[in-house]
């Protein structure tokens, strides 16, 4: 119980960090998403099912926040972290440097793509007045991102492999 | 035993987001979203001001490089503004007097309201050409969609698209979805559109081919819009794009305001 209630006010402590602090920071750094990071951390260091928390804290307090259709980011973290969940136990199952990179660029992909389909959705349906514009701006900002996201869970690794020993390779060494 | 504990927890969580959702869909949890964000509002001030700081020092590192340049321009600029700002102080006068004469003169009552911004978009907004904030300022302080949102100088800078209880939703002048009716402040106050172009400019449409545009014309709100008076600055046309096979001739406005640097902004709620 102790864990899931840390684990719900360190994602509010961080939505309001990615909503105030680095939404307004200078472009590069203001396309960092640190809620989708830390939620694949927790995935990676604890499991589905703390990480399972984030949506239900992180989403919801992300869609109070935001003017998008209820729900949007709640179900696209959840959907993110199902399917990161599915990827580290079948696909990237070391902890290395390489698979944190791989699983973090399809975990950004995938919420990426659930983002933009329900956004699709909702404005198809009515919920949302303004259409998603996919021009060469959209895929240039996009191709930032990645970029910059991927810099960022490369260097969150190095800090945790530095005070942590948790996602440091085992070797069996013979005697 | 852990995988069935692991799975019974996933049904909680999976119950706990569909009552969230359910209670949302019928307005049941308004009250508690509404509380959320009315005690999250300060901290979200006080982030977005340490945000700001950086990104204004970012700016500031940025914008020395080409400080020659742009030292020569300002001098240039401010030659041609303070003949400008002799005439319209004499205009001025001369107005004020003939308001006196007809009795016209009413002390403007217009009220404003002051918000913080607390937010920018981001990597959470859906589409980047939508270039918003949020402020501080919801429903309850009686701000409502289609209202104008300026900066200290009294320079359009937005206009409120969305509106919840204790936030609201602004889109910046040079995004694609804030449009505004405009008139241009010269002899025959030709009237158009002014939307957002790429993010970075705005840009005049509906311009009838017969009406005669010069770069440097101070684009004005046109008072056609409910709640948003006339005369509130914009910017100034720095190119007019006439082609004769066209109906019509547009403009690029080079809007007045800088948003990158806000922090409290004024909420022009009406006289």
């Amino acid at each position: 119980m102790k864990r899931i209630i840390a684990n719900i006010f360190f994602a509010a402590a961080l939505v309001m960090i990615q909503l105030s602090f680095v939404n307004g920071l200078p472009f590069f750094l203001s396309s960092l998403n640190v809620v989708l990071t830390a939620a694949i951390f927790v995935l990676v260091l604890a499991g589905l099912e703390t990480a399972l928390w984030w949506p239900a804290a992180a989403g919801v307090l992300l869609d109070a926040f935001s003017f998008s259709p209820f729900g949007l980011h709640t179900a696209s973290l959840a959907i993110t972290i199902i399917l990161a969940s599915l990827l580290l136990d079948n696909f990237f199952t070391n902890r290395s440097l390489y698979s944190f990179l791989a699983l973090s660029a399809a975990s950004l992909l995938v919420y990426e793509l659930a983002v933009n389909f329900f956004g699709f959705l909702a404005h198809y349906f009515g919920a949302d007045r303004f259409p998603l514009v996919y021009n060469r701006l959209f895929w240039e900002v996009k191709l930032w991102q990645s970029l910059s996201n991927l810099i960022f869970v490369a260097v969150v690794f190095y800090i945790f492999n530095f005070v942590s020993d948790k996602l440091k390779p085992v070797f069996l060494a013979r005697k | 035993m852990k995988k069935l504990k692991g799975r019974k927890n996933s049904y909680i969580i999976i119950g706990l987001l569909s009552v969230l959702a359910i209670s949302h869909f019928f307005k049941l949890s308004y009250g508690a979203e509404n509380f959320l964000i009315g005690q999250l509002r300060p901290i979200s001030s006080r982030l977005y001001a340490s945000s700001a700081f950086l990104r204004g020092l970012y700016d500031r590192q940025m914008e020395k490089r080409d400080l020659g340049g742009l030292l020569k321009e300002m001098e240039k600029m401010n030659g041609q503004l303070l003949a400008e700002n002799a005439k319209l102080k004499s205009l001025e006068e001369e107005n004020r007097t003939l308001r006196d004469y007809l009795n016209f003169y009413q002390k403007n009552k217009a009220a404003a309201l002051l918000g913080n911004v607390i937010s920018r978009d981001g990597f959470n907004s859906l589409s980047e050409a939508k270039q918003s904030f949020v402020i501080d300022k919801g429903s309850r302080d009686g701000v409502e969609p289609g209202l104008a949102v300026l900066n200290s100088e009294g320079l359009v800078i937005g206009k409120v698209v969305s509106v919840k209880d204790y936030i609201s939703e602004v889109y910046l002048s040079t995004s694609p979805n804030c449009k505004f009716a405009v008139a241009v402040q010269n002899g025959s106050r030709t009237s158009g559109v002014a939307e957002g172009d790429l993010g970075l400019t705005i840009r005049m449409k509906y311009i009838p081919q017969t009406e005669s545009l010069r770069p440097g014309d101070v684009i004005v709100t046109s008072g056609l819009e409910k709640n948003i008076p006339r005369g509130l600055v914009i910017g100034r046309i720095s190119q007019v794009n006439k082609e004769s096979n066209e109906l019509w001739q547009d403009a690029i406005i080079e809007p007045s305001a800088n948003p990158a640097r806000l922090l409290i902004v004024s909420v022009f709620l009406g006289g």
